[in-house]
């Protein structure tokens, strides 16, 4: 899963960290996600549906 | 052994529900301090009875329990807002325009309903403490030739225990060169006119809580939604160089002004830009303000009380970022 944020965010005890505007892959650990996601300046990037489709037909 | 330097100290805050102040929410925001004070207090009381003894005190117990202390920081529009709804009480924000949201504060006159926050306090690998149903007592701002500077004071039930995962923005922090005060005979006038190049400002948000109120029988703690603002008191100070006789003649006459005073950070949208405003009805210049200084130049110092006026009010303050309030959630939970 991948995120952007509208802010210069560090997240200390996770250890990552985001520029504003940077698109960048979440840890895969679901504890650190779902902070990291919580936080209200951060969001998904959504895949574009031809992408999508692209996933499904494979 | 476990030691914690201050840097280790993260300092989390979050607006309860109207509905439930004192229980505890998520923090929502962690502030970067400069100075901090907040811990819990176990108010003693000796027993101090003659029994045959000479030393005083034969017997104690915690009178009260609560938190108390302050938080210092620099102002910025990730922040303020939070402070903002606790020391004045009522909040109104816009839906999303280019980007930016719009949040005004203004005051909460129904005393009893008070925003209360829940503040948690990770201290290194010590312990992490939890304060719930904190109310701001005072919010001072300060400005003069560097960062500007904040403290809160709160005062809340007795802390508890919470864990945190803190994290921290990078916010565009207010200084004095970011600053414009214009002053008027309202708020209308005041915005047309030109700003006036000030040597500092502050300004003073006392809520006055009756702490005394809080504590009834059958429990040496704070009653839930028990901290209650008394008067509301305004007041604060601005310093010029003495120019010409428009400010001294304001104090000499009783001519009352508004003020509005304004911070403007970076772009949020195409236009739209951070913004902390700070509208104050009318000014009561309370003291003498000349001060003259034979190695320098000769200064006003005007120390203000701010007055209700019919039209303007007594003070709100206009925070733009670009954090949604839609449903209430953030700085003004139902």
């Amino acid at each position: 899963m991948k995120v952007t944020s509208k802010k210069e965010i560090f997240f200390n005890k996770l250890g990552w960290g985001i520029m504003k505007g940077e698109t960048k892959e979440l840890p895969e650990d679901k504890d650190s996600q779902a902070i990291i996601l919580a936080h209200p300046s951060i969001s998904l990037v959504e895949k574009t549906a031809g992408h999508s489709t692209a996933e499904k037909n494979k | 052994m476990a030691k914690t330097s201050g840097t280790e100290i993260n300092i989390g805050i979050g607006i309860e529900s109207a509905a439930a102040p004192g229980t505890a929410v998520a923090e929502a925001y962690f502030i970067p301090w400069s100075e901090f004070s907040l811990q819990s207090v176990a108010e003693k009381e000796m027993f101090k009875s003659a029994r045959g003894i000479r030393n005083e005190t034969s017997n104690s117990m915690i009178k009260r329990k609560y938190s108390q202390g302050s938080i210092g920081f620099v102002p910025n529009v990730e922040v303020m807002p939070f402070l903002l709804s606790l020391a004045l009480g009522s909040v109104s924000s816009s839906t999303v325009s280019d980007s930016a949201y719009t949040h005004t504060f203004s005051v909460q006159n129904t005393n009893v309903s008070v925003k209360t926050a829940t503040i948690t306090v990770e201290q290194g690998g010590v312990e992490t403490a939890q304060y719930t149903n904190c109310v701001c007592n005072s919010l001072n701002l300060e400005v003069s030739d560097s960062y500007a500077k904040c403290v809160a004071e709160f005062i809340g039930k007795f802390g508890t225990t919470d864990t945190i995962s803190e994290s921290f923005s990078k916010e565009t922090e207010f200084a004095y060169h970011q600053m414009t005060a214009k002053f008027g005979t309202s708020f209308s006038n005041a915005a047309g006119n030109s700003a006036t190049p000030l040597k500092a400002f502050s300004l003073n948000i006392n809520n006055n809580i009756l702490t005394d109120e809080a504590f009834l029988s059958g429990s040496n703690g704070i009653v839930t939604g028990g901290l209650i603002p008394g008067r509301l008191s305004i007041s604060g100070s601005y310093s010029l160089h003495f120019a010409d006789t428009t400010e001294l003649a304001k104090y000499r006459a009783n001519t009352k002004n508004a003020l509005i005073v304004t911070f403007t950070g970076e772009l949020i949208g195409a236009t739209s830009l951070e913004l902390i405003t700070f509208k104050l009805g009318k000014l009561i210049l309370t003291a003498p303000p000349l001060e003259y200084n034979i190695d320098g130049l000769t200064v006003l110092n005007q120390e203000f009380t701010v007055e209700w006026d019919t039209t303007d009010y007594e003070i709100s303050a206009i925070v733009v970022n670009d954090q949604a309030n839609g449903t209430g959630s953030r700085y003004n939970p139902a």
